[in-house]
C-alpha cells in the first residue's frame, strides 16, 4: 500500500468536486475509503438545479506513488438524492432558507442558496441555530 | 427568583481519564486564575417559569486553556473575576465562560485531536443583535438578547444554550462533513448532538449531579432539570408561539418519540408532533440517548452522583467513537446506533451498557430489534423458518423470530389468541390455508412491536441478547403481556396478562 499523502490526496479530490473529504479505511488492492459531499443536482426552482453537498461514500484506488488512479462510488445514491431534495423542502418549508439577495440574517435562517464560481446555485449551510 | 445555592464541597469522583491535546499529547496546563465567580447551574429558567435557575460558584475559568482555547470577542474585555449577583452584564460573562470552559474541557477528554474547525481559537459574541435564538457558524458562537412578556432574554446566559451550540462546534471539529450534508437525518443529529453536549456538559457539575438525583429519586429517566432544554429560552418563545416549544422548556429529553422515515413527515408542526424539521426529528435520537444514558446509571452498583459522573464520561466515549465511525448516509441516526452498540459491547462489556442503550434505541425505533441484535453480535444468524406441517384447528401463523436474538428460529402464532392488531392477520388466515406475506408481516409488525416496548416476556438465556428493558417496569412486580411457552415442539406467542395501567411507555 503506497503511502497515503492526506493533504495530497484531498486536493486532487476537491479538484473533482469533492468536500469536506475523511479518509475512513485502508481497503485492499491500493484502495482507500473516503467519504466526502458531492455537490449535485438534487432540485429545480424556476427552471433551474439546485445543487446541494450530498455524501457519498468512494472507493478511491491509487498508483504506486499514491495517486489517484480511479475512483468508484462517485455518485450519491437515489436515497440520499432524494434525501436531499425533501431536506430542501423542509427547510423551505420551516423558513430556514434563504436565496442569494434575501436578507442573510433573518430569523431561523440557517441556510442559504448562492451563485458558486461557475454559475451553479448551491445549498450552503450558514449556521447552526438553537431552535 | 434564583436562589443562591451555597458552595458544595467536592465529592469523590471517579478517576477521570488524563487530559490530552493534539496526538494524544498530554498538554501543561497553564496557571489556573484564582477565585469563584457566580454562575447558573444549567439554566436561569426553572420548569415553565423564566426565573427561578439555580446560581452556583465555580472556580474562574481560563478561557484561553489549550487545547480547544476560546475567546469571549464581545464584551471585548472581561469584568472582573468574582461573584456578581444574576442580572447584571458581569455575572452574563462569567455564567458564559464557566459553561464554554467546562462543555470544551468535557469533549476534549475524549477527542484523539481536539481542535476547531473555525482556526485555532473560538470567537463568541454573547449579545450579536435582537433574537430570540443562539448560532453556530464556521466564524464562531453567537448569542442574542430578546424581549418576551416583559422580560428580556440573553441567550448567552444559559448553560443548556451555550453547551448546545458548543456542541455544534465539536461535532464539526471532529467530523466536519456534517456541518454542509444536506440530509434530513445528519441536519437533525447535528441538533440532537447540541442537546446532548448539554446534557453531558451538565453532568460535569456535582452539584447538578446531587440535584438531579434528588429531584428524580434516583430514576434519571424522569423529566428533570437535566432532561430539559433550555427552560427561559423556551419560556420567551413560549409568550409569542405557544406551539413551537415543550410546556416547560425548549426541548425535553424524556420523551416518547418514536423514529419514522423522515420522508413520511411534515415538513413542520407543533412541538407535541414529530416533523422533518431537524430541530424536531432530532428529539427522536435524544430520547434515545437520554432513556440510554439512564439505563446505563441504573447499571452501576451504587446509583450515586460518582458512578452519574462516570456514566457520563462513558457515554461522552461512547457517542464520540460512535459518531466517528459511523458512515454518513440517509439514515445516518441508525448507523451512529449501530456503532454506539458495538462500541459499548466491546470498550465497555464488564459495565453492562450495552443493554440499556440497545433498549434506548429499539423503543424510539432508531433501530429495529434485529437490527440491535445484528450490530452487536453479527454476523446475525441466518433466519431459519420451520414451516410446521401439524394439523391444527386454529388459524396460525409460524413466524421466523431467528433475528431477534431469542434463541428460537420460529414461533406460533395463534391468531384467535390474539388482540386486535393480530385479529386482522388471523381473520385474512380464514380465507387462505397459507399466510401471504402482508399477513405474515402483520404479525411480525406485532411481534416486533411487543419486542420493542418490553412486553415480551424473554427467556433467561436469551436476555443479554434480545431483552428490551422497559425504563418504567415496576421493579416489584412482572408487568410482561405476553411470553413464548413451549407448546410440545412448537414456541408459542401467548398473553399472559392484559395491562390496563397508565404506563404509556
Amino acid at each position: 500500500m503506497p503511502r497515503i499523502k492526506e493533504q495530497e490526496l484531498k486536493a486532487e479530490l476537491a479538484k473533482r468536486g469533492f468536500e469536506s473529504v475523511s479518509i475512513k479505511r485502508e481497503l485492499p488492492g491500493r484502495r482507500i475509503q473516503v467519504e466526502a459531499n458531492k455537490l449535485y443536482p438534487v432540485h429545480v426552482e424556476a427552471g433551474e438545479s439546485i445543487y446541494a453537498p450530498v455524501p457519498v461514500s468512494l472507493s478511491v484506488e491509487l498508483d504506486a506513488r499514491g495517486r489517484v488512479k480511479s475512483i468508484a462510488g462517485d455518485t450519491p445514491t437515489p436515497a440520499a438524492v432524494t434525501d436531499a431534495a425533501r431536506y430542501i423542502e423542509t427547510l423551505r418549508d420551516s423558513g430556514q432558507l434563504t436565496s442569494t439577495g434575501e436578507q442573510q440574517s433573518a430569523a431561523g435562517m440557517t441556510h442559504q442558496i448562492e451563485r458558486d464560481e461557475q454559475g451553479l446555485q448551491v445549498l450552503r449551510r450558514k449556521r447552526f441555530s438553537i431552535s | 427568583m434564583a436562589k443562591k445555592r451555597s458552595k458544595r464541597a467536592p465529592k469523590t469522583s471517579a478517576p477521570r481519564r488524563k487530559r490530552k491535546g493534539k496526538a494524544g499529547a498530554a498538554v501543561p496546563r497553564r496557571a489556573q486564575p484564582k477565585g469563584v465567580i457566580n454562575a447558573w447551574e444549567d439554566d436561569p429558567g426553572a420548569g415553565a417559569q423564566p426565573s427561578g435557575g439555580q446560581v452556583i460558584q465555580r472556580p474562574v475559568p481560563d478561557l484561553r486553556d489549550q487545547p480547544l482555547p476560546i475567546r469571549i470577542a464581545h464584551p471585548a474585555s472581561a469584568p472582573e473575576a468574582k461573584p456578581h449577583p444574576p442580572g447584571t452584564a458581569e455575572f452574563r460573562y462569567w455564567t458564559a465562560a464557566e459553561a464554554l470552559r467546562r462543555g470544551a474541557d468535557f469533549w476534549r477528554a475524549l477527542l484523539p485531536a481536539p481542535s476547531w474547525e473555525v482556526g485555532s481559537i473560538l470567537p463568541v459574541d454573547l449579545d450579536f443583535g435582537v433574537d430570540l435564538n443562539a448560532f453556530y457558524d464556521r466564524e464562531g458562537l453567537k448569542f442574542f438578547h430578546g424581549s418576551a412578556a416583559g422580560r428580556t432574554v440573553f441567550s448567552g446566559e444559559s448553560p443548556d444554550v451555550v453547551c448546545h451550540e458548543l456542541g455544534h462546534a465539536l461535532l464539526d471539529s471532529f467530523k466536519p462533513q456534517l456541518f454542509d450534508a444536506a440530509s434530513i437525518e445528519v441536519a437533525a443529529f447535528h441538533e440532537s448532538f447540541g442537546d446532548m453536549s448539554a446534557i453531558l456538559s451538565a453532568l460535569q457539575l456535582p452539584s447538578l449531579r446531587e440535584g438531579v438525583l434528588a429531584e428524580t429519586a434516583g430514576v434519571l429517566r424522569r423529566s428533570s432539570r437535566l432532561s430539559r432544554l433550555a427552560e427561559q429560552l423556551g419560556w420567551a418563545i413560549r409568550q409569542s408561539v405557544p406551539s413551537a416549544v415543550e410546556p416547560d422548556c425548549l426541548r425535553n429529553a424524556v420523551n416518547t418519540f418514536f423514529y419514522r422515515d423522515p420522508d413520511t413527515l411534515p415538513t413542520t408542526a407543533p412541538a407535541t408532533s414529530l416533523s422533518s424539521e431537524p430541530h424536531s426529528f432530532s428529539r427522536v435520537f435524544t430520547g434515545a440517548f437520554f432513556e440510554g444514558l439512564a439505563g446505563m446509571l441504573a447499571t452501576t452498583d451504587t446509583k450515586n452522583e460518582a458512578a452519574l459522573l462516570q456514566v457520563s464520561q462513558d457515554m461522552g466515549t461512547i457517542l464520540v467513537e460512535g459518531i466517528s465511525s459511523a458512515s454518513v448516509v440517509p439514515t445516518f441516526m441508525s448507523q451512529v446506533a449501530a456503532s454506539m452498540l458495538a462500541i459499548a459491547a466491546t470498550r465497555f462489556s464488564a459495565q453492562g451498557y450495552e443493554a440499556p442503550l440497545r433498549s434506548g434505541f429499539v423503543r424510539h425505533g432508531i433501530l429495529a430489534p434485529s437490527m440491535a441484535v445484528a450490530a452487536t453480535h453479527a454476523p446475525v444468524r441466518a433466519a431459519a423458518v420451520a414451516a410446521s406441517t401439524e394439523p391444527t384447528t386454529l388459524p396460525r401463523l409460524q413466524l421466523s423470530v431467528a433475528e431477534y436474538g431469542l434463541g428460537v428460529p420460529s414461533i406460533v402464532v395463534y391468531a384467535a389468541a390474539e388482540p386486535k392488531r393480530l385479529q386482522v392477520a388471523g381473520a385474512a388466515l380464514a380465507v387462505g390455508p397459507a399466510p401471504s406475506a402482508g399477513q405474515d408481516q402483520a404479525a411480525k409488525s406485532f411481534f416486533e412491536d411487543l419486542l420493542r416496548r418490553g412486553r415480551l416476556k424473554v427467556a433467561k438465556a436469551a436476555k443479554s441478547a434480545a431483552e428490551v428493558v422497559r425504563a418504567a417496569a415496576p421493579s416489584t412486580h412482572e408487568s410482561y403481556t405476553h411470553e413464548l411457552r413451549r407448546e410440545g415442539r412448537q414456541m408459542v406467542l401467548r398473553r399472559v396478562r392484559i395491562d390496563c395501567g397508565f404506563d404509556h411507555r
